[in-house]
């Protein structure tokens, strides 16, 4: 009878959970699993976890993971004291505290509270804040969404007044179980030498770094492997020097700041740039000897671009230049500001790089930028295109009219002979809308066309190529505009059969 | 219609469930677990590896999600669905959730540790205790004295 096995089992286990229906499964699990669930949550709900049961009575002074960075501002000092004081374990995994007081005893304390239990990882933030401000939009540095804060009211910009900033002790710069250490908007005040024997992750954020205080600190840090610096000497020129032999990533990333960059890093393996690219100049990137990845995720620049700026913009086709990289990201704003070099035939230095990574919305000012790329990446190999929508640039002026083009035509009158490329991937084909976007049939139907007409455009000019993998996006809010299944097919019909330059080529379509 | 393959033929690795149902599964996919990657080490690596603390449908149910995790690194969509499946779980079949979190603690798989935690926790936030033991069928052992002093000893984390 039809599947009578599957019921007969399905029935069994329906009944077994019935007869345990009163049973609680998840008391069982011993307390190591129940402390690393605990260590996901906010601070309030670990504590009100032992209102649960007997079982959860006590396991929240145990919990590996402190983090009191979602705190009700006031309160916080006070909470993380008490907090503190019932806290049992004997390790500390990862200590984290946003908190604008300086009351020097109490975060001493807190701190020598975390060493004494060998804490691995730390997150100090003393930035000052008002009581709206202190849920945690900011917390882990990656996760903000930049664009909210515009108006740049409360953020980051501390510009003058470094000398009443907390002052870390001494003794803080000596420890064997640190790994990973972020300090935001504190005083770095080091000691004549630092010890950070395990240190491998260092994240400074808004913090003044003169002088040798680079060579200080990250020469006591003999495993340091990822740097990060967000906003720091955000009105003085920022002279990064670390000449360990480990160090393999380097991000920037800024937002309102001026000044100059230099960087001194001879084992640097991948830098990234992201939010803003304000410093006046950035070629010291040529003195990265090792470097074989660059990332340039700068889509917080400014939109508006204006007619005197337009001159500026073959630094950004010169900077790629200097990059020997095998392996170079860029957003779409970058493409946009290589589109401004293009239209007017500016031809900057050829890039190296084998692999380009792309995150586009192929919207108008962003073809011609395209087209620079691929022209003058000339061993180019596996291009990888992250389809999202992206903010188009505002020229303002007669720029945009004196250097205006066809936009529907633009890849059919376009020729580049793509010699080396094998292998294409595009991710998120027909997808990457933001969440606030109110879509319409027609806009879906006009961005598909116009990845379509890229598509063929490669196809068209790849000699040599092996494979495009496609990966189109399945967003549910398109499913709700149109025919799912029958944009599906005439797409796939469409890229299938596409003339091909290349016999070999393959095209692989998946869902 | 074309599609992508999986043409990158891996090596398979054979695992063997503690209701003796064998599972054959891509040592991609099997070397996610910290113990299989012992158990490999330690030369068991042509025969049959035999879990016996996993049972079969839990052990489906593990390698499903490592699948899914390994395919959703770069998709952000896939990693908001694979977290949203937690709920679903917990609300209809906890004890399946428990028995999936301690199986991935024993073959000890770090990312799904991470993940099923994820799971518990984004469920838990902002519930109040009372609807908490209510959904999750724990039992209040307490004594009105004991709540009470709990109470009065954790009341300044709620002021």
């Amino acid at each position: 009878m039809e599947g009578s096995g599957f019921l007969k089992k399905h029935c069994l286990k329906d009944t077994s959970t019935n007869s345990f229906d009163s049973c609680d499964y998840l008391s069982v699990l011993p307390d190591p699993l129940l402390l690393h669930i605990l260590s996901f949550l906010p601070m309030k709900d670990v504590i009100k976890s032992s209102f649960l049961s007997r079982r959860w009575r006590s396991l929240w002074m145990y919990v590996p993971t402190i983090d009191f960075t979602s705190w009700w501002e006031p309160e916080v000092s006070k909470s993380v004291d008490r907090f503190l004081a019932y806290y049992k374990s004997k390790k500390i995994q990862k200590f984290c505290v946003s908190c604008s007081s300086k009351d020097v005893v109490t975060i001493d304390s807190w701190i020598h509270f975390t060493s004494r239990r060998d804490v691995e990882e730390l997150y100090l933030d003393f930035s000052p804040r008002n009581d709206k401000d202190s849920s945690n939009e900011e917390v882990y540095g990656n996760e903000y969404d930049g664009r909210s804060d515009e108006d740049g009211s409360n953020e980051e910009v501390y510009g003058n007044g470094y000398h009443g900033l907390y002052k870390l002790p001494f003794s803080f710069f000596r420890s064997a179980s640190l790994r990973v250490l972020t300090l935001k908007c504190c005083a770095l005040n080091l000691p004549s030498s630092v010890s950070f024997t395990l240190l491998k992750t260092l994240c400074l954020y808004a913090l003044e770094i003169t002088g040798n205080m680079f060579k200080i600190l990250t020469s006591g840090c003999p495993l340091l492997e990822d740097l990060t610096l967000r906003n720091c000497n955000s009105e003085t020129d920022l002279d990064i020097f670390v000449a360990n032999p480990h160090l393999k990533r380097l991000e920037i990333n800024e937002y309102k700041i001026s000044g100059r960059i230099e960087i001194y890093a001879p084992s640097l393996l991948m830098i990234e740039f992201t939010r803003r690219m304000e410093r006046n100049d950035y070629s010291s990137v040529k003195k990265l000897p090792l470097l074989v990845s660059a990332k340039f995720d700068c889509n917080e620049m400014d939109d508006d671009i204006w007619e005197d700026e337009i001159s500026t913009f073959s630094k950004w086709a010169e900077l790629l230049g200097y990059l020997h990289v095998k392996d170079l990201k860029l957003c779409s704003w970058f493409i946009q500001a290589l589109s401004i070099n293009e239209v007017q035939d500016f031809t900057g230095p050829p890039i190296v790089a084998t692999h380009l990574e792309l995150t586009t919305g192929l919207g108008k000012w962003e073809l011609p930028g395209l087209a620079y790329l691929l022209r003058n990446s000339s061993n180019l190999e596996t291009l990888t295109l992250n389809v999202e929508e992206s903010i188009q640039i505002d020229l303002q002026g007669t720029f945009g009219d004196d250097y205006d083009f066809d936009e529907q035509n633009y890849w059919k009158v376009e020729s580049i002979p793509l010699q080396h490329l094998k292998m294409i991937r595009v991710n998120n084909f027909m997808g990457g809308y933001s969440h606030f976007r109110i879509l319409s049939e027609e806009k879906i139907l006009s961005d598909a066309n116009k990845q379509l007409k890229f598509m063929k455009f490669l196809l068209r000019n790849s000699m040599i190529l092996e494979r495009m993998i496609i990966k189109i996006s399945r967003e549910t809010k398109i499913r709700e505009l149109v025919d799912e299944a029958a944009l599906l097919f005439k797409v796939t019909k469409k890229l299938l059969a596409f003339p091909r330059a290349s016999p070999i080529a393959k095209v692989l379509i998946s869902y | 219609m074309a599609s992508t393959s999986n043409s990158t033929s891996s090596k398979i690795i054979t695992l063997r469930s503690s209701d003796g149902e064998v599972f054959e599964v891509e040592e991609s996919v099997a070397l996610e677990s910290n113990l299989i990657r012992r158990m490999m080490e330690d030369d068991c690596a042509n025969n049959i590896i035999p879990l016996p603390n996993v049972t079969a449908p839990i052990f489906y149910l593990v390698i499903e999600h490592c699948k899914k995790h390994a395919e959703m690194k770069d998709n952000k969509e896939k990693k908001k669905e694979l977290r949203s499946q937690g709920e679903e779980l917990l609300k209809s079949d906890p004890h399946t959730y428990s028995n999936l979190m301690e199986a991935v603690n024993y073959l000890d798989i770090k990312s799904l540790m991470d993940l099923t935690a994820q799971w518990l926790a984004d469920f838990l936030k902002g519930k109040s205790p009372r609807l908490i033991r209510e959904l999750l069928k724990i039992k209040n052992d307490f004594t009105p004295e004991e709540e009470a002093e709990i109470l009065e000893r954790n009341r300044w984390a709620f002021d």
